[in-house]
């Protein structure tokens, strides 16, 4: 038995480029996976995976050209069926082991093992270990079959009459051991050691291997191709800086860009092109865009991140003139880049409030009207909240009216991508003023990436009015989220709501300034904006439910469950969650509260099970016991302390105050019985109770925090 | 863009002689947190050049530093608010790197990220080597009393044109006032 190193690799047509790193880490792994399954690789295995637009290979080492016998136990039936009441093989017994392989004879050495329920019958044998031709026939078809390919193609074979389902037609397979083939075949070819080169580049074709170990060194030498994916890339990033540095600028950083083109290319050659000055009175973000998106060409930069007219282009092949490929690639970008410069001046004739009553045909969602309604309703939220967060109103209500403009104009229609960015040139365009500009911006922005937010309350206000908006109107025709299915993002629009009232309440609570916006209100007074739908209450209880409820799972990473059930069972606003939250921590680190969390638990106990309904009031009159007498002194002492600090927003504070309750309340549930037989004076102790049970439960209810 | 550049122990946390060696030493100067977040509301990137010599030192390792990190991103993100970039130089002062204040390096690498002139940004801090490394680019000093604050200011030779404000939340309140007045 022999162990070598295993090389495979299919040659095929040009690859879907985007798919491509995916299907070759998935060609490797899966082969190599299925050969330790079969017990054709050792510890020290090692594979490693190329892929190229043409091919997808693996290298493999340490890979055995025989699997090592495996000995089995083979389970056959239960000792009752297998056999009679003499102990002979029934007919079944023996048809079983005739189908294994084996005869009656042996019976005798078939071993019993109880299964917990009857005693079976096994059969100990010897499994042959596959040689590698098996072995890798089984471990190709399965890693073929796992491919995660994007679309199937079918082709015609050579043979003129069979047809195969492909990626792309393969055209070579390489199964090499050591220096040996390894026959195996797929998609109607048959293994062998030779492969081509680069289609225009290579200095020989075909490139005969000499050994597995030699595919990448031959594959660079003799057919001018990197076969390794990541080598590529690296080489793609290093001349990327060479060329960009020459020039005193830097490419734009896209890894997905990066990707693409290094599954465009089998040898990366980077030149440097460039476009007319004029085109750069053209926002950059559309000229970055479409060399992007359409040429794959990485844009330079100077050193304060504005656009040059400078491009890098990576291309397949590397003449001694390159001339003709620059030229060729500058030639293709300026059509492209004129378009968008036509667009763009195009688009400035006309202002952006010009185009609001285009948005009229605009349908947003059959039930819920058209855009230019559904504006008219994020207009009158916007400026309700601009009023509450000491903004501008009438700015807000300008950001709204404005806000969805563009998706009228020429760019957005062509660069769907731009919608926002292109509205807040136009509106600056417009002479509109600079906090409705970004306020237009930032709705793409914040949308693009949840780490943004809003840069202004002008821009916080559209943003706040837009999503309450969309989550109403969204939950109200019955299409709330359901299970993974959220097709509006109700979630993601309620955490940014979430993260709106945190941010904003933070700030505001830094000016000194009252914090107005209250979630409640909020969602009734968006739900009074629709005409087309009616808003149930029931609609408005689930929405705020839905948000407390992605909000509780967002601070599990803060605090403990108990706590946010503390909180959150009062129904604090939204904005208090977190102050009371910490009052709660604060408390759990004093002496007093676990004792006191259990008799605040046992006190809401008593309270529930009473009768009829009980009032806090005490009269101290009726107090008899000197501890209910304490309890009542103390309460009387600690209540107001703590109403105050409470009122004031110390909640942290008010809770402490709490401490002095613990002592008096031990001893009151020691020493005095609840139910006395005067209903009078069963009455004020349930009173007395109801008072302490107030006045500990405001900042949470402390009695979920009982263990 | 508006960008400002904070320091971090001193100015957003209170400082020790002996470093901040592990998440629970790390405790925020009250108000710091909230301008921090009212940065980021008036649209303001907010990024931190700190310098750390206490992992070349030993004193801590770079888990420990990002826990440390982590801890005060979250208290942040509680409020809503966030750093945009956190830059910190891990060398002592005889390895004479680029980075460690009062050398611009961190500020530089900061520029370039964002791609901006660092000309006129706010560059808050508690010792004279936050506000030279900041200067040096031509940012707008800005002095803070917390920390080692009043020591700094008691020994002079600050930087022309220095702010010097009591805590992080003047000095964001300045900002921002002086911001609108431009």
């Amino acid at each position: 038995m022999s162990s070598k190193n295993l090389l495979v690799e299919l040659f095929v047509e040009e690859l879907p480029p985007k798919a491509l790193n995916k299907l070759g880490n998935s060609f490797a792994e899966t082969l190599t996976a299925s050969l330790k399954a079969q017990g054709l690789t050792a510890e020290s295995s090692v594979s490693t995976a190329f892929a190229t637009p043409r091919r997808l290979a693996v290298h493999i080492t340490d890979i055995a050209s025989q699997a090592a016998d495996k000995s089995i136990s083979q389970k056959l039936m239960p000792v009752a069926v297998g056999l009679d009441t003499n102990g002979k093989a029934t007919p079944a017994l023996v048809k079983k082991l005739a189908a294994l392989g084996a005869d009656e004879s042996a019976v005798a050495s078939l071993k019993r093992e109880n299964d917990g329920k009857a005693d079976i019958l096994f059969l100990d044998a010897v499994a042959k270990g596959a040689t590698l031709a098996e072995g890798l026939q089984k471990a190709l078809d399965e890693a073929l079959a796992k491919l995660p390919i994007p679309k199937v193609m079918t082709y015609q074979l050579a043979d003129g009459w069979d047809s195969v389902n492909f990626v792309r037609p393969a055209h070579g397979l390489i199964a090499l051991h050591g220096i040996d083939v390894i026959p195996v075949s797929t998609l109607g070819l048959q293994s062998g050691n030779s492969t081509q080169g680069h289609r225009f580049e290579a200095a020989k074709n075909p490139v005969v291997l000499t050994s597995a170990d030699s595919y990448a060194e031959q594959l660079k030498t003799e057919g001018a191709v990197i076969a390794s994916f990541a080598d590529r890339r690296a080489e793609i990033v290093s001349q990327l800086q060479a060329a960009a540095a020459k020039q005193g600028l830097k490419p734009i950083e896209d890894d997905a860009l990066l990707d693409e083109v290094t599954a465009l290319v089998e040898r990366p050659n980077v030149l440097l092109g460039q476009f007319e000055q004029e085109f750069l009175e053209v926002p950059q973000e559309c000229l970055i865009l479409t060399m992007k998106a359409n040429q794959k060409y990485f844009p330079l930069l100077n050193s304060h991140g504005k656009l040059t007219n400078k491009f890098l282009i990576v291309s397949n092949i590397s003449p001694t003139d390159t001339s003709k490929v620059i030229g060729g690639n500058e030639r293709v970008v300026r059509p492209r880049l004129a378009d968008a410069k036509f667009f763009f001046d195009q688009d400035r004739k006309r202002s952006l409030e010009s185009r609001v009553s285009g948005l009229d045909k605009v349908v947003y969602h059959n039930k819920l009207g058209s855009q230019g309604e559904r504006t008219q309703r994020v207009r009158v939220i916007a400026k309700w909240v601009a009023e509450k967060l000491n903004a501008d109103p009438q700015l807000a209500d300008r950001a709204a009216l404005l806000a969805k403009a563009d998706l009228l104009t020429d760019m957005v229609g062509e660069f769907p991508e731009l919608q926002g960015i292109m509205g807040g040139y136009y509106a600056r365009h417009d002479g509109e003023k600079e906090l409705v500009v970004q306020a237009i911006t930032d709705q793409y922005v914040v949308k693009r990436d949840e780490e943004e937010s809003a840069s202004n309350l002008v821009s916080e206000s559209l943003l706040i009015a837009d999503r309450i908006e969309t989550l109403v109107g969204i939950w109200a025709i019955g299409l709330k989220p359901t299970g993974e299915k959220d097709p509006f993002a109700l979630r993601r629009h309620a955490l940014g709501i979430i993260r709106s009232f945190q941010l904003c309440h933070a700030t505001a609570r830094f000016l000194g300034e009252p914090f107005k916006l209250l979630l409640n209100d909020l969602l009734e007074f968006a739900a009074s904006t629709f005409s087309m739908v009616k808003i149930e209450p029931q609609v408005l209880a689930e929405i705020s439910e839905f948000i407390f409820e992605r909000y509780r799972n967002q601070l599990t990473g803060f605090y403990k469950p108990q706590t946010l059930d503390a909180v959150i069972s009062l129904s604090p606003e939204l904005h208090e969650v977190i102050l009371r939250s910490e009052a709660v921590k604060a408390f759990q680190q004093i002496t007093e509260s676990e004792s006191l969390a259990a008799a605040n638990k046992r006190v809401g106990n008593i309270l529930k099970k009473s009768e009829s309904a009980v009032e806090a009031k005490v009269n101290d009159s009726l107090l008899q016991e000197s501890a209910e007498k304490a309890l009542a002194t103390a309460l009387a002492k600690v209540k107001p302390e703590a109403d105050k600090l409470f009122e004031s927003g110390d909640y942290t504070a008010s809770l402490q105050a709490l401490a002095a309750l613990k002592a008096p309340v031990d001893d009151f549930f020691d020493n005095v019985m609840v139910n006395a037989e005067v209903p009078a004076l069963k009455a004020n102790r349930l009173g007395l109770l109801a008072t302490l049970h107030q006045t500990m439960n405001r900042v949470a209810d402390l009695s979920k925090l009982a263990s | 863009m508006k960008l400002v550049i904070l320091d971090r122990d001193g100015v957003i946390n209170f400082d020790s002689p002996h470093f901040i060696k592990s998440p629970s030493e790390w405790l925020p100067i009250p108000g710091s947190l909230e301008a921090i977040a009212l940065l980021n509301q008036s649209g303001y990137r907010v990024a931190i050049a700190t310098n750390q010599s206490g992992i070349s030192r030993g004193l801590y390792d770079m888990a420990t530093l990002n826990a440390i990190h982590d801890k005060m991103h979250r208290a942040l993100a509680l409020l809503g608010g966030r750093i945009d970039a956190l830059f910190y130089c891990p060398h002592a002062n005889e390895h004479n790197c680029d980075c460690r204040k009062p050398k611009s390096g961190m500020f530089e690498e900061i520029a370039s990220r964002f791609g901006v002139d660092i000309h006129g940004v706010p560059c808050v801090g508690d010792s004279l080597r936050d506000l030279t490394a900041g200067a040096a680019l031509g940012g707008q000093p800005i002095l803070v009393r917390t920390g080692k604050g009043e020591e700094t200011l008691a020994e002079g030779g600050l930087p022309e044109g220095t702010w010097v404000c009591s805590d992080l939340a003047e000095a964001v309140q300045k900002i921002i006032a002086e911001d609108k007045q431009a």
